[in-house]
Formats: C-alpha cells, sequence, structure tokens
C-alpha cells in the first residue's frame, strides 16, 4: 500500500477517534478512487464529483485535506456542532462540495441533471458520482441508468464502489451485466485499490459513443484493517476505541514497512 | 391555467437561456410549441418521478433553472424525499407545476387525488407555495417570482374564479368589493359581527357568492408560503378587526392553508374564533366530477354562507 493512502487512513482513523463518529469502512472502500480521481483525473474548472453514498465522506474530506482545500482543524472538527465537515457532506458548508448527499439513491440522478446541463450550454467537463453496490437497492439508479442512456450522456461517469456490503440483505450482483444490459460503457476495475488500475479505467472515459460510463470497481470494505475486513458489518458505523484506534495505526504502520 | 402555463413558459424562455422544462410523460401536445422552439431545453424525463426531481436539482446546482411538470400526487408525493433534499436543503431554484390537484381527476379514483400537496410542502424551509386562482393571477405570480433562487410550487386547479385579482408572490389581497356603500351602511369602526374569510383559489367566487359576503372581510391568499411582512400585518390587522375567522380551501384539513392561518392567528395577543371548511381526514372514495365533490364536501356558496351565519352568533 502506498505511504501516502497509509498516511490517509491513519488520518481517518484519528478523526474518527476525536470525533468518536463515522463510517470507516466505507471511507477505507472509496479512498483509494478518491485519490486518483482528485488527484491524477479531475480537471477542476470544468469537472465535478458527487458522493452519491455520503457516507463515505471522510475518504472525501481526508482527500481534501491532504489536498489543502481544509486545514487540519477543520478536519478534526467532523461532526462537531459548527463543523462544515458532518457525517454527510452538505454543499452549502464548503463550495468543494458539489452536491449534498446521505440518502442514498439521489446523488447519480442529480449528476445526470448536471451533465445534462453541461450539453445544453455545450459546456466542457465530465461528471463523476460515486455510488455503492449497497445504494444500487435504491430505484432510483436504475430509473438513472435508463435515462443517462436516453439523453445520451457521454460525460457521465459513474464508478461504482462494489464492497459486497449487501449480500446481508439484498445482493446487488452481476453488475457490469446489468449496466451492461442499459446500454452503458462499462469498465471493470479488478483491484478498486490498485490506483494504476483506477487511472486506467477513469482514462478511458474521455471517448464514448453517446453512452454513459460506468467503473466497476471490485473494492474491499474496511480495505486495509484486518479487523474491519473480517467484521464488516460491525464497524459499518462504529468509531474506534483508544486500543483499537492504536492497534489499528501499528497495523497500518506494519503495511508500510512491506 | 394549463394553456396559460405552456404560453408564459414560452415568453420566459425567449427572454432566459437558462430555463428548462422537464416533463413526467404529460402535457407532451400542450408543450409541442415550447419543445418545436427549444428543443435542447425541453426533456420528457419519463415515468420517474424521484429521478425528475433529482435531475431538475443537478441542472439548477449548474445554474439552470429547471420547471418540473406532472400530476400533483406524484410529483409531490412521491417524489417527497427528493423535493426535501435535493431542492429545499439545497436551497435551489426550480419550479415545480401541478396539475390534478385536488380532485380534478375525480373519476380517475384516490390515486390520482392530490388534496394534501400543500400540507406537506408546508413544513419544508425554502419552499414557496403558490395556488393560483385565475390565468392573470398565475402569470402575475410565475413571472413575478421567476428567477428568484428559490424552489417553488404552483398549484393548477382546473376551475378558476371569475375576478380581476391583481398580486404580487407573498401578498394576501383584501377583497371587499364594495368597502364605501358598506362602512356607510354599518359606520366607521369595528363591528364584531363580521366574519373574516380567507380562501384561495376558484372558491373566491363561492365566498362572494354565499349571499352576503359584503359584510364581510375577504382575505385571499394566492400565496400560502411565504408571506410578505406588509401581508403578515394587514392579516394581524384583521385579525383585530375581525377576531371570528373562516379559512376555506380546497385542500385537506390538515396541514393547509387554514394551519397557515391558525399559524398566524397564534401570533395574536386577542382571543379568535377560526373555523375552516376543507377536505377531512378521509379518501375521497367517490368518483363523478369534481363539482359533485365540492357539493359533498360543503365547498359551495350555500354552505360557505351557512357557516358564516353559525360563526356570527357564536360567543367571543
Amino acid at each position: 500500500m502506498k505511504q501516502e493512502l497509509i498516511n490517509a487512513r491513519k488520518q481517518i482513523l484519528e478523526t474518527s477517534f476525536i470525533s468518536q463518529a463515522g463510517h470507516i469502512p466505507s471511507a477505507f472502500s472509496i479512498l483509494e478512487i478518491l485519490f486518483v480521481l482528485y488527484k491524477e483525473t479531475m480537471n477542476f474548472k470544468d469537472d465535478v464529483f458527487i458522493l452519491s453514498k455520503g457516507h463515505g465522506c471522510l475518504a472525501l474530506y481526508v482527500t481534501f485535506y491532504e489536498m489543502g482545500i481544509i486545514s487540519e482543524e477543520d478536519f478534526h472538527s467532523f461532526c462537531s456542532y459548527e463543523s462544515k465537515l458532518g457525517g454527510h457532506p452538505h454543499c452549502k458548508k464548503l463550495k468543494e462540495i458539489f452536491a449534498s448527499t446521505g440518502s442514498l439513491g439521489h446523488g447519480l440522478p442529480i449528476a445526470i441533471g448536471a451533465a445534462l446541463s453541461k450539453k445544453i450550454e455545450k459546456k466542457p467537463g465530465r461528471v463523476f458520482c460515486l455510488i455503492g453496490d449497497g445504494e444500487s437497492n435504491e430505484g432510483t439508479i436504475w430509473e438513472s441508468a435508463l435515462l443517462a442512456k436516453n439523453l445520451q450522456l457521454d460525460n457521465l461517469v459513474c464508478i461504482i464502489d462494489n464492497n459486497k456490503s449487501q449480500i446481508r440483505s439484498l445482493p446487488v450482483n452481476s453488475i457490469r451485466k446489468k449496466f451492461h444490459a442499459f446500454d452503458w460503457t462499462v469498465i471493470e476495475v479488478q483491484d478498486g485499490h490498485n490506483t494504476e488500475q483506477i487511472f486506467e479505467a477513469l482514462k478511458n472515459t474521455q471517448h464514448s459513443e453517446l453512452s454513459p460510463f460506468c467503473i466497476l470497481c471490485n473494492t474491499i470494505k474496511g480495505k486495509g484493517i484486518k479487523e474491519m475486513e473480517d467484521n464488516m458489518f460491525a464497524w459499518h458505523h462504529g468509531p474506534p476505541d483508544e486500543t483499537m484506534y492504536s492497534k489499528f495505526c501499528v497495523e497500518l504502520d506494519e503495511k508500510s514497512i512491506c | 391555467m394549463r394553456k396559460a402555463f405552456a404560453k408564459i413558459v414560452i415568453g420566459l424562455a425567449r427572454k432566459d437561456p437558462k430555463l428548462v422544462v422537464l416533463i413526467g410523460d404529460i402535457s407532451h401536445y400542450l408543450f409541442k410549441d415550447f419543445e418545436k422552439e427549444f428543443p435542447d431545453r425541453f426533456y420528457n424525463i419519463g415515468i420517474c418521478e424521484q429521478t425528475m426531481v433529482s435531475v431538475a436539482a443537478g441542472l439548477a446546482i449548474n445554474g439552470m433553472r429547471p420547471i418540473i411538470h406532472t400530476i400533483a400526487p406524484f410529483c409531490v408525493e412521491r417524489a417527497y424525499e427528493q423535493i426535501k433534499i435535493d431542492l429545499c436543503y439545497q436551497d435551489l431554484d426550480v419550479t415545480m407545476v401541478s396539475v390534478g390537484g385536488s380532485f380534478d381527476y375525480a373519476h380517475l379514483g384516490c390515486t390520482h387525488h392530490c388534496y394534501e400537496d400543500i400540507s406537506i410542502l408546508r413544513p419544508l424551509p425554502n419552499m414557496q407555495i403558490y395556488a393560483p386562482g385565475s390565468d392573470k393571477e398565475f402569470e402575475d405570480l410565475f413571472s413575478k417570482s421567476w428567477a428568484n433562487a428559490s424552489p417553488k410550487y404552483f398549484k393548477l386547479i382546473k376551475d378558476t374564479h371569475t375576478q380581476n385579482i391583481n398580486t404580487m408572490p407573498g401578498e394576501c389581497v383584501m377583497v371587499n368589493h364594495a368597502p364605501s356603500e358598506y362602512r356607510k351602511r354599518i359606520g366607521e369602526g369595528t363591528s364584531l359581527d363580521q366574519v373574516a374569510v380567507f380562501v384561495n383559489g376558484h372558491l373566491l367566487d363561492a365566498v362572494l357568492d354565499c349571499g352576503n359576503s359584503l359584510e364581510h372581510n375577504i382575505v385571499y391568499m394566492p400565496t400560502i408560503k411565504p408571506l410578505t411582512l406588509k401581508s403578515k400585518e394587514k392579516i394581524k390587522q384583521v385579525f383585530k378587526q375581525t377576531p371570528r375567522v373562516l379559512v376555506v380551501e380546497e385542500n385537506s384539513i390538515i396541514g393547509g392553508l387554514a394551519d397557515e392561518i391558525s399559524h398566524l392567528a397564534s401570533l395574536s395577543e386577542q382571543p379568535i374564533l377560526l373555523k375552516k371548511i376543507g377536505i377531512p381526514d378521509k379518501f375521497l372514495e367517490e368518483y363523478g366530477k369534481a363539482p359533485e365533490h365540492r357539493l359533498a364536501l360543503g365547498l359551495t356558496a350555500k354552505h360557505i354562507g351557512e357557516k358564516i351565519a353559525k360563526l356570527q352568533k357564536l360567543p367571543l
């Protein structure tokens, strides 16, 4: 694991420990995707990003922190009363947050609207939207899958964090086939924690035949911490205590030595 | 008002390149001229109202000014959470225009009724709610609130009233068709046996036709929310002068105009006697036509007159 991604995970753990809040495994699941998007892919003048699975926001906030968009003080204020950074992102708190999310299934149709406005006004740039496999239980995801193709939105890129967290209730299997059946251009990233693979997939979203893109990233919920990977449901929304926090940091440091 | 809506939107679109129309697979014919003139600003999104509301939010975040148009229950009730979060929480300039409420599609049954739209939209912060009663009023409210950077809801009922009302968004209108004659008859000053009747939409005609309307203050309320401070002050004066109050609306008696007025009354420091005529807490399971429902519900001049007469006799 790259040092910057280990550091980011430790920063997320620290912030979650301080605030005693946050969905850590969801953030660890999408961290590499966000780093590649923000640091290597997006053109901030024209491109926008929507974190439709808003509960993974610690990954977004740590990316903002790494990029100097927010201060350490801001980051550590996570979930406190007057913080800019709530448990779900809110666009009125920080201009870099394009849309307020938290209720699942809203971000993708909002992304369609944003992509459509670019088409109407003939403006450049792409709209990236990150959804989860669990979120894909929502009907609006499939309404959007139908609509985005009908509107020929080739400037829309829907990234799916396929961490299989929905296996305990309503699994969304064969996602590749499903989006393919909706006539999207689907690119699968076998290892959604491999930054090179993610980068390559996103690079291939610049030209299309009037269809939106689905980047299917196979990820691991809680990636980097064995305890979380093995017990993703127990850790879904639970901050670490002091002992666990120290233990997890040691585990991440060992990955650094490797 | 539906035709007036399509006409006004074409006029506005010529002036505002940010205007875009999204329809939920209704009114295609009505918007054929719009589509012809602005093909890249007209989208029949399909039968997916929740998605349509969120798409409008995405358009608005990027600076467009979308109008969403479909049948009231599908637009408001099915997509309520999208309205709450995507439009109101983010405070976006999106205009919703519904048709079919409250029971214009009476023959289609309860699935197509919507007499709770105003009730459930009222508690949403940032939401502006308008219930115009004529083409002119719709044009005034729609054009003058256009591009005001807030989410807005316009409820278009098929029936209209016949009065010539001048209104602005946020304003209530005092309707008293012969105030000087009336004052001459009863003398200046307060008369506690009067009733203040608050009403909106086509029911204004029923109120004016109730037999003794000259004796009452009629406050016409095409804007339900938000009211200007000036209008709130006017209403406060009405309460002072006329503490017997009747609210008449074609909406559920829960949460609509009557609740807005009773909220304003609750801010008053004097006793106010408030009664309401509206749609009771039940499904209207009969079919037929809208006037038949109005007759059954007492949304008629005759019933309004009787209610006023009773109210006048009640002790304060």
